[in-house]
């Protein structure tokens, strides 16, 4: 072997025992700060239901919006649990093929398997409880917000969730505002509280934005159902406003995410938030039917059941076609 | 008499219709950072009140206080195994049928006595036994540990009843609650690499080795 190989041999060995170091570190990393399993599941190739079969549909990506019941000057302490919760829970599910995008709404008072984090971020037990609370383990953003994902996955029959975001709630005024203001019919009755009248068609600002999609004590029947009701109207809306925003300007996403760096949470970077969402902005949207199911008084909270053939036919829905 | 039997049904409607209306006043759920103090006594505690503050609400604690949890967690978070930090925690394990890997620490608290002016008091060395609950629940406790000069010590005397556990300890705080994990909680992925990295660095360097070793006697 002449110098010159043996020297080409010694570098390439050297690239592979720094690269095998650099692997060793980044697995004991992994390791010690727990796996979350909400993008390695799957959900079933094939299902069955009703007497009809249905197949798994390639070119799907999902997306978790995680709303959060605080506001971005609120601090959050390191810990490894936090007192914020999902107040507000959207899937998206992108069909890339049909160019499609379906939202299911999850109900934040769905009780299901939440999995409890201990203090090093590791799954050491779950338990059955309100899924806006599988926010409150972990560090109140990532470990937090993968959480959330492993319960929303849970829950859908172990769909996989690509990405998520979460926000806090003066984002909603921010985006509100960005896009010109919202309009809509006001579902039910405010009891005056910022200028919202039902049945009266407004234009909504910032914080009367906030109002429409967070207030549930003392307006109309008080129960979450009916915020999500609003919730869904006021997506639409902005759904459609945010398009044609798009397709004026190219840049608006990124204007818009600029605005909210400070205040969302992502495994996404600005960037590849702003090519997502100018990728959709040509796609069908369209909530699916509500999860059914029943709300009851726990000891001490709402506890919203669902029912097992409403959720298996939300998920049909939205990740198959028949067979 | 049916005029009775009509007004009860009624006010057996409206109240049925209006149950809605009670479901206005039920709150959402709320998240607990921490087990919540029910009940404690203090040996000479006259005057004297036992606060419990969960690690995520420090901010509010004195500074040594507030240090002092902050330096468990870290020795906690930290350690490669419990093993490392909690001398005695193996036999713990070993009494429960579990190895120490299958302990985690779910909780990390402040238990201190304030005086009425919620004024910190400082070390208190004498008995203090407290009582907390859960919504969890302690089923899956296997050890309570607090920290003596910031040394980690299994607490002896505790007492757990459903979702209340009992501790009585001479010298508080920081505290941590042990656990044993769920079986199927995974503290590694399924498939271990590290042992297949271990292997072929070891194999590589051996070959490395190999080539310096026939370089220099070639030179020689």
């Amino acid at each position: 072997m002449n110098k010159k190989a043996i020297r080409y041999v010694m570098v390439a060995l050297a690239f592979v025992f720094v690269a095998s170091v650099a692997l060793i570190g980044i697995s004991i990393w992994d390791a010690r700060h727990g796996v979350f399993s909400s993008r390695d599941v799957q959900l079933e190739k094939t299902i069955e239901y009703n007497g009809s079969s249905y197949v798994l549909k390639d070119g799907i990506e999902t997306f978790l919006l995680i709303g959060l019941d605080k506001t971005s000057d609120y601090e959050i302490s390191e810990s490894y649990n936090n007192d914020s919760q999902a107040d507000m829970l959207v899937l998206f599910v992108f069909d890339t093929r049909e160019k499609t995008c379906k939202a299911i709404q999850i109900n934040r008072d769905t009780m299901t398997e939440v999995n409890v984090l201990g203090i090093a971020g590791n799954k050491i037990d779950s338990i059955i409880e309100q899924i806006a609370l599988s926010h409150n383990y972990g560090n109140g953003r990532e470990v937090s917000c993968r959480n959330v994902a492993n319960a929303v996955s849970k829950l859908l029959l172990n769909a996989r969730v690509d990405h998520y975001l979460s926000m806090t709630m003066d984002c909603v005024g921010i985006i509100n505002d960005a896009v010109g203001g919202v309009e809509v019919t006001v579902l039910d009755d405010f009891n005056g509280e910022s200028g919202l009248v039902k049945g009266e068609t407004v234009k909504l600002k910032a914080d009367q934005a906030l109002t429409y999609v967070r207030g549930r004590r003392n307006v109309g029947d008080g129960t979450n159902i009916s915020r999500m009701e609003r919730q869904r109207q006021y997506f639409d809306a902005v759904f459609q406003k945010l398009k044609n925003k798009i397709d004026e300007d190219r840049g608006f996403v990124l204007d818009v995410l600029e605005d909210i760096n400070g205040k969302i949470v992502s495994d996404r970077s600005v960037t590849q938030l702003e090519e997502l969402f100018n990728k959709i902005s040509d796609y069908d949207f369209s909530f699916v039917d509500i999860m059914k199911g029943e709300s009851t008084v726990g000891d001490e909270f709402m506890e919203f059941y669902p029912d097992e053939n409403s959720v298996k036919e939300l998920v049909i829905k939205c990740f198959y076609n028949p067979k | 008499m049916k005029k009775v039997i009509g007004l009860i049904l009624v006010v057996a409607m409206l109240l049925g219709m209006n149950s809605i209306i009670f479901a206005v006043d039920v709150p959402s759920a709320e998240g607990e950072l921490g087990p919540t103090l029910e009940d404690y006594d203090i040996e000479d505690g006259d005057g004297l009140k036992l606060v419990v503050t969960p690690f995520a609400k420090r901010a509010k604690l004195p500074a040594e206080l507030k240090t002092d949890l902050e330096d468990a967690f870290k020795q906690l978070k930290n350690a490669s195994s419990l093993s490392a930090v909690i001398p005695g925690i193996d036999a713990v394990a070993a009494e429960l049928g579990k190895k120490v890997d299958d302990l985690a620490i779910s909780d990390l608290f402040d238990a201190s006595v304030f005086d009425s002016n919620d004024n910190y008091v400082g070390f208190y060395g004498k008995k203090v036994t407290f009582t907390l609950s859960s919504k969890k629940g302690f089923a899956s406790v296997a050890a309570v540990v607090h920290f003596v000069d910031g040394k980690a010590e299994v607490v002896k005397d505790v007492k757990i009843n459903g979702n209340k556990m009992t501790i009585s300890v001479d010298g508080l705080s920081p505290f941590a609650i042990v656990k044993y994990t769920a079986q199927d909680a995974p503290q590694t992925a399924d498939f271990n690499i590290v042992p297949v990295i271990i292997a072929a660095v070891v194999v590589l360097g051996g070959a490395f080795a190999l080539i310096v070793k026939t370089r220099k006697e070639r030179a020689n």
